[in-house]
């Protein structure tokens, strides 16, 4: 029986800590971040005989490295290489929370999206469907309420689901088999991947090509990522590169 | 190699190829591309069934971010916090201390047993440590209702508010709107506590802030000193109280403003600086199973890292003020004097005193700790009940002695006697008691002035002389490293009545030895005081909130070079120009005002472009 | 005309973010791009800085940064 990391990701005011909460219970632990006084906490879970350890990533609008946060949370998933990430997303700001979901998937870890303040969302009059987004996204999508405690067992079910690699990759595109968490979506092959369009592709894909003939790149770092982030003149990325 | 410079060279030529054609940065496009596929998503998934407005949390904002409710719900909030925190905290304490005073008391007990004049030095060493660790843990009420209080600001959304609001005032200093809390706690009015000061630091995003406010919040004035305050204001300005009261408050707030400046402006300047750009979010209803958490998690993790460092630096403290120790000659005069008191007050109570045989040689020290215990358990019990408690224990433990401390009042076979010889013996040990504490005093004043710390404050006489410290002043001041209120406790020793004048108040009894002071002297004193470095448990939160024992030591460092050259200006200028103690603290106010205005209109670099 | 220019209760739109670094980097995070409407909700007591709404939510932003932001009045 192996021990399944899951580091879990959000914007600020996503609700993170309560879904945080809600899988682990009093199974908690806290510390810093190595070198940083930044907190990092740590849970416990057990289902279905796995034992599920869940990091938490400070939240972030962005996986830039132009904040010590920002940058703590980006070089878990890349040196750390965590099982699955949870997103937590605020329902109610879906548009802003994709954008990060974006660049969490762009690391090439498999993705679990809780879809989280949903009451809050209908309450604002927002009826969001679960099932569209998942199948946009490649990637399990479950609706949660932080709060009341709802959700958290789908939670569980999707990222044990996504680490048996019996879902959705973003970025991968395995096909999906019936976990029950969200019957009904389409089980067409694919990944979903942000288009950056017709002045963006024709650089990145040679960029890509070129990271993914390098044997030590290749191995260590997602290309896609790597290519997107250089590209942006990303310091953190570029040091990447010089220290191999 | 080749091949990773080749990469880089590619990317950097295809950034310069993008530029010139398109004229902005890739990572634009790269932003703009990913919210369109955003917004088609949404567009996809998510129906609109209704149009939203933010009635709720737009409401609240309507009065709590309003241009003049805003400050005023804003200053009752701080209040709260201060009330609830430091005072309330406090009075919690005084339920808690007991619990501490069990532990310290167990600790005492199996180490070796004090003697008549000079305890064993396992037992001095020892208890040393384990007061310093109590006086940290002291804190905990405080810590707790403090870091709860700090969840639910948190939780709720009102944190974001209280930098909004705030911003503009702070910003010119190199400061965030979110580095008022801290200040406030520490003692902006005089009364607070750097400790959770500086440990509330932790919500503010803007690294050089926070920085800046940490080194800033030692700076303001904790409850510890204020007893310093009271003794010399008493001493030299009691027709002014108010007045000097309001200088002490607020004259810490305008240097901590240039120091922050200054520092944000030198030291900082390479500190990672956040662009001021804040999410207002929707109120919540904290939880209450969320903000007991938080608090308890973070308070126990304080404790837990503050125990193992506090150890080491509190052994190093007291051995500093301990060591070397009286050399061996003065041990024996000391001996010589304590046996010269006993033979008399063996003298005194007769041979023929039946009570003789049980207190002679060691026996004696026995009876000492009995009486010093007895005496100690009678004033912790309040109630009747409590004091019939203790005498049924004492009378136990030695029913002789009772006798004695009863002052040979006790029962006999149910009925009441007067023990004569009892009294008697009660009587002389008075007398003796009186001359042991004396000698003891004496012993522990002239450890102090004998140890590293007294060489060090005689040493610095020629030079704190021109603040008007003399050396007993900086033995004070230096003692008051390891807890501020040491000072006032130290000065006490220092300056020692008189036998027979016991009861003349400390201020009097400095009066007669200085009697060359002047309202400066005790200005320059005041001022030092407002400067002083960072207590233990202060330092130690420095470290941890700056993540750096580097800035735990500044901490400790620039404080005493800025109160020396405040005391040496005040006090120097001050008899150069021949100021009165008043009109030469007009003139420090009016001066550091001018020069805090004048670096708050610098302009200090916004945002740190680049880093590495 | 740029955003700082822009009175509270008025709406614009973003033309341009002309900001380099840190803050155009995390200005364009929070969703500020050319085409997006932006609603100025009020001042902070001492006028700086402003509280403002954009896709949805609330985002209090310095006059500094705001200076940096092209916009046109709707």
């Amino acid at each position: 029986m192996k021990e399944i990391i899951v580091a879990v990701a959000g914007q600020p005011n996503s609700g993170k800590s309560t879904i945080f909460n809600m899988l682990t219970g009093a199974r908690q632990h806290v510390a810093n971040y190595p070198g940083v006084t930044v907190e990092k906490r740590t849970g416990k879970y057990s289902y279905k005989g796995n034992t599920v350890t869940l990091v938490d990533l400070p939240g972030t609008y962005s996986l830039t490295s132009y904040s010590q946060e920002e940058r703590i949370a980006r070089d878990f998933l890349l040196h750390e290489k965590p099982a699955v990430v949870l997103d937590i997303v605020d329902a109610a700001n879906l548009e802003r929370n994709l954008y990060l979901t974006f660049q969490l998937g762009e690391m090439g870890i498999p993705l679990v999206v809780a879809l989280n303040m949903m009451d809050v969302a209908e309450t604002r009059g927002l009826k969001i469907d679960t099932f569209k987004l998942s199948e946009l996204l490649r990637a399990t999508v479950v609706a949660t309420v932080g709060k009341k405690g709802k959700g958290g067992n789908e939670l569980k079910e999707a990222i044990l689901n996504t680490y048996k690699g019996g879902h959705f990759r973003m970025g991968y595109g395995d096909a999906c088999e019936s976990c029950g968490a969200c019957p009904g979506i389409s089980r067409e092959k694919g990944s979903f991947r942000v288009d950056y369009g017709e002045k963006l592709e024709p650089i990145l894909k040679p960029l890509e090509k070129m990271l993914s003939e390098d044997p030590k790149i290749s191995v260590r770092y997602p290309v896609r990522w790597l290519a997107i982030k250089l590209i942006e003149n990303d310091s953190e990325a570029h040091r990447l590169i010089e220290v191999l | 190699m080749e091949v990773e410079k080749n990469i880089l060279e590619h990317v950097n030529s295809e950034r310069e190829r993008f530029f010139s054609r398109h004229e902005k940065a890739p990572e634009k496009v790269v932003a703009q591309k990913r919210y369109q596929v955003a917004e088609r998503i949404v567009e996809l998934a998510v129906k609109r069934e209704k149009e939203f407005f933010r009635t709720f949390t737009d409401k609240i904002d309507q009065v709590v971010c309003h241009r003049f409710l805003g400050p005023v719900i804003l200053l009752g909030v701080i209040y709260l916090f201060y009330e609830l925190s430091i005072v309330q905290g406090y009075k919690i304490t005084a339920y808690t201390w007991p619990l501490l005073a069990v532990f310290r008391d167990f600790i005492a007990s199996v180490l070796p047993s004090p003697g008549f004049v000079f305890d064993p030095l396992l037992r001095t060493i020892t208890l040393g440590v384990v007061d310093g660790i109590v006086a940290v843990l002291n804190y905990i009420p405080i810590f707790i209702i403090l870091f709860a209080l700090i969840a639910i600001m948190e939780d709720s959304g009102y944190m974001a508010r209280v930098a909004f609001l705030l911003d503009r005032v702070f910003r010119y200093y190199g400061l965030h709107g979110q580095s008022a809390l801290p200040m406030i706690l520490s003692g902006v009015f005089v009364g607070g506590c750097a400790i959770p000061g500086v440990m509330a630091c932790r919500t503010i995003k803007d690294e050089r802030a926070k920085l800046a406010t940490i080194l800033i919040c030692p700076l303001m004035n904790c409850l510890a000193k204020i007893p310093l305050y009271i003794l010399l204001v008493g001493m030299f300005f009691s027709a002014y109280k108010g007045i000097i009261m309001f200088f002490i408050s607020t004259i810490t707030i305008i240097i901590a403003l240039a120091v922050s400046k200054i520092l944000s402006l030198t030291l900082l300047r390479k500190t990672e600086t956040a662009p001021f750009v804040l999410e207002m979010p929707v109120y919540h209803l904290p939880t209450v199973q969320g903000v007991l958490r938080r608090c308890l998690e973070r308070t126990w993790l304080f404790v837990k890292k503050i125990i193992t460092i506090v150890v080491v630096v509190v052994l190093i403290v007291y051995l500093l003020m301990t060591f070397p120790g009286i050399g061996k000659d003065r041990r024996v005069y000391y001996e010589k004097q304590t046996n010269h008191q006993i033979q008399a007050f063996f003298d005194k109570i007769g041979k023929d005193n039946p009570y003789v045989k049980l207190l002679e040689g060691s026996k004696l020290t026995e009876f000492a700790i009995y009486r010093d215990d007895y005496k100690k358990a009678r004033m912790g019990a309040g109630s009747k009940d409590a004091k019939k408690a203790v005498n049924e224990k004492f009378s136990e433990r030695n029913g002789e002695f009772f006798k004695i401390v009863k002052r040979g009042k006790y029962k006999l076979d149910g009925k009441m006697v007067k023990d004569k010889y009892a009294l008697k013996v009660n009587k002389a040990y008075k007398k003796l008691n009186r001359e042991r504490n004396r000698i003891k005093r004496d012993i522990k004043e002239e450890t102090i002035i004998g140890s590293i710390m007294g060489r060090i404050g005689r040493s610095l006489e020629p030079v704190t002389k021109y603040a008007g410290f003399n050396w007993r002043i900086n033995i004070g001041l230096i003692s008051a490293f390891a807890a501020k209120e040491n000072s006032v406790a130290t000065l006490g020793s220092i300056y020692q009545s008189p036998p027979g004048e016991e009861k003349k108040a400390l201020g009097d009894r400095m009066k007669e030895k200085e009697k060359d002071w002047t309202p400066l002297h005790a200005l320059a004193i005041i001022l030092f005081m407002t400067m002083y470095p960072p207590c233990i448990p202060t330092l130690l939160m420095v470290k941890l909130e700056s993540g750096s024992t580097k800035w735990a030591l500044f901490a400790t460092f620039y404080p005493i070079v800025l109160g020396s050259a405040i005391a040496v200006l005040v006090f120097t200028g001050g008899n150069l120009l021949g100021l009165s103690g008043m009109q030469a603290m007009v003139a420090f106010y009016v001066f550091a005002l001018i020069v805090t205005v004048a670096l708050g209109l610098i302009k200090s670099k916004e945002v740190s472009e680049e880093f590495t | 005309m740029t955003l700082d220019d822009i009175k509270p209760g008025q709406e614009c739109r973003i033309v341009d973010v002309n900001l380099d670094g840190a803050t155009g980097q995390r200005l364009m995070d929070m969703g500020f791009m050319p085409g997006t409407k932006i609603k100025i909700v009020r001042n902070a007591p001492l006028v700086d800085p402003i509280d403002l709404v954009l896709r949805g939510y609330h985002v209090s932003i310095r006059h500094q940064e705001a200076k940096g932001v092209e916009v046109e009045e709707l």
